[in-house]
């Protein structure tokens, strides 16, 4: 379980978390919704340790991310998986390489066992036969898939994703929304999700939080959130303003 | 100065989580072979002509200067002596601190801006040893290799000016570059080219490691690296130039 206690960060005069005290339940997909820069990203960003809070605790199954460095660190970061808003594949490197960078870096796996772990992966995101492909000659969708694999490729418990619909079209969103799912479902892998995409939220959400002005506002089910009075989220979920 | 002050400290940190990255250099062995032949025999042509023409005109300058009043030997000599001690390790550093540096900064600025380097970090593996140990031990390689080729041909382009428009036989010429050829000073040459090819990709990698907010930072990321290289190539040259000769 993730265990995120009185969390604060800010940038300079820019109070951007105030406190965030939220609780991410094993075996799940919690989404965290939010206007953009509302800090979704630097929440994300705090838990997989690559930023330090100034104030509060992150705790990955009793372990406090931002306390330790180095070797400790890397080892925690073994049992997630991250992917980026804009996927960031290491564009001097093929898909296969991609994917299997992390195992080739942590693993010591024979060259027939990692091309069937990259087979493996990329036939769960419905990309067999990229393995040669460079970033550069992928469209946006399939960068995302690729990205998933990647971050799947070490078998993590916890994966996170980072706005994974922003910028494709609606057919593809919905997509890498079912695979979500799918993925979740099959692998039963904890999920964090931050987006600002309402319909992606209520697919893969098991349990929503909404962020805004630094703090959660809310947490429940997708169906709370649709019920909930409170002026703020109505407005977020409805698209308007009320005066 | 609070800047200047923040600076070092940051390169010095910077350089302290280099250090803790060794034990690991086993890691990345095909990494600095590949960065070994990127600035190698990327550089390799430039370097040729820079340094060939440059001997040239040491050569030409030399007998400008003392020619009605010194012997023609003096020529074969003036060139080697300035291509170990000074232009070959200098003119090289500049050279590929002015292309390599720049690449540096701008690959891994980028890597920084699309969040590629964060990447490396949700996977682990540590991105200094990943990207920067491998290029700094190749420059560190590759400088001084590329040295040597630079002090040849400085000598070379020396001698066809001699022979061609100075009319000086190759004789005297070989001579010249026998009697002032001291391996201390070659040494002494090699081991600032070592520097420099350490400061090359530090300083590359440094800034680019430290760019933000898009291609308008990568952009001046690369001019600061460009500037602290060659300015750090001056100064460190008047400082193992005091230690060594």
């Amino acid at each position: 379980m993730i265990k995120i206690a009185n969390l604060k960060k800010s940038f300079n005069d820019n109070h951007v978390l105030c406190g965030i005290n939220l609780e991410i339940p094993v075996g799940s997909t919690t989404v965290v919704i939010g206007s953009s820069g509302c800090g979704k990203t630097v929440l994300l960003k705090h838990i997989i340790g690559l930023m330090r809070p100034d104030d509060g605790k992150v705790a990955i199954d009793g372990i406090e991310i931002s306390g330790i460095y180095g070797t400790g660190l890397f080892k925690l970061r073994q049992r997630m998986g991250m992917v980026f808003q804009g996927s960031a594949l290491l564009d001097s490197l093929t898909v296969y390489e991609n994917i299997s960078l992390g195992l080739r870096e942590h693993k010591r796996l024979s060259k027939s066992e990692l091309h069937s772990i990259v087979k493996e992966k990329l036939s769960l995101v419905h990309l067999v036969g990229a393995e040669n492909l460079m970033p550069s000659q992928l469209s946006g969708g399939m960068k995302k898939r690729v990205a998933i694999a990647r971050a799947l490729a070490i078998n993590p418990d916890y994966i996170l994703y980072d706005e994974p619909t922003t910028a494709l079209d609606p057919i593809t969103a919905k997509k890498i929304d079912s695979l979500i799912c799918d993925l979740q479902v099959k692998l039963s892998i904890t999920t964090i999700a931050v987006t600002h995409d309402l319909v992606s939220a209520y697919k893969i959400g098991n349990k929503i939080a909404m962020l805004a002005e630094g703090k959660i506002i809310f947490e429940g089910t997708p169906m709370d959130i649709k019920k909930c009075k409170k002026k703020e989220i109505q407005e977020f979920i409805k698209g308007r303003i009320y005066e | 100065m609070k800047n200047v002050v923040e600076y070092v400290g940051e390169v010095a940190l910077f350089i302290k989580e280099l250090f803790r990255s060794i034990p690991k250099f086993y890691k990345s062995f095909g990494l600095t072979t590949d960065q070994i032949i990127l600035i190698g025999i990327g550089s390799l042509p430039i370097v040729i002509v820079t340094n060939f023409f440059t001997g040239a005109v040491t050569a030409y300058q030399a007998a400008f200067q003392g020619r009605e009043y010194l012997p023609d030997v003096y020529i074969g000599m003036s060139v080697i002596k300035a291509f170990m001690i000074e232009l070959g390790p200098v003119l090289t550093g500049l050279i590929v601190g002015g292309r390599v540096g720049s690449a540096i900064t701008a690959e891994l600025g980028s890597m920084r801006i699309t969040e590629q380097i964060d990447a490396l970090e949700t996977l682990a593996i540590d991105p200094v040893r990943y990207l920067v140990l491998p290029r700094v031990i190749a420059g560190a390689i590759v400088l001084p290799l590329l040295t040597i080729i630079a002090i040849l041909m400085g000598c070379v382009g020396g001698g066809f000016c001699s022979v061609l428009l100075l009319h000086i036989k190759p004789i005297i010429y070989i001579e010249g570059l026998k009697l002032q050829f001291m391996a201390h000073e070659l040494w002494g040459g090699l081991i600032k080219a070592f520097a420099f090819g350490i400061i090359i990709a530090l300083m590359g990698s440094y800034h680019g490691f430290k760019a933000t907010g898009g291609a308008e930072g990568v952009g001046k990321a690369t001019t600061r690296a460009v500037v602290s290289i060659f300015i750090l190539i001056i100064i460190f040259d008047f400082i193992i130039a005091q230690i060594v000769f």
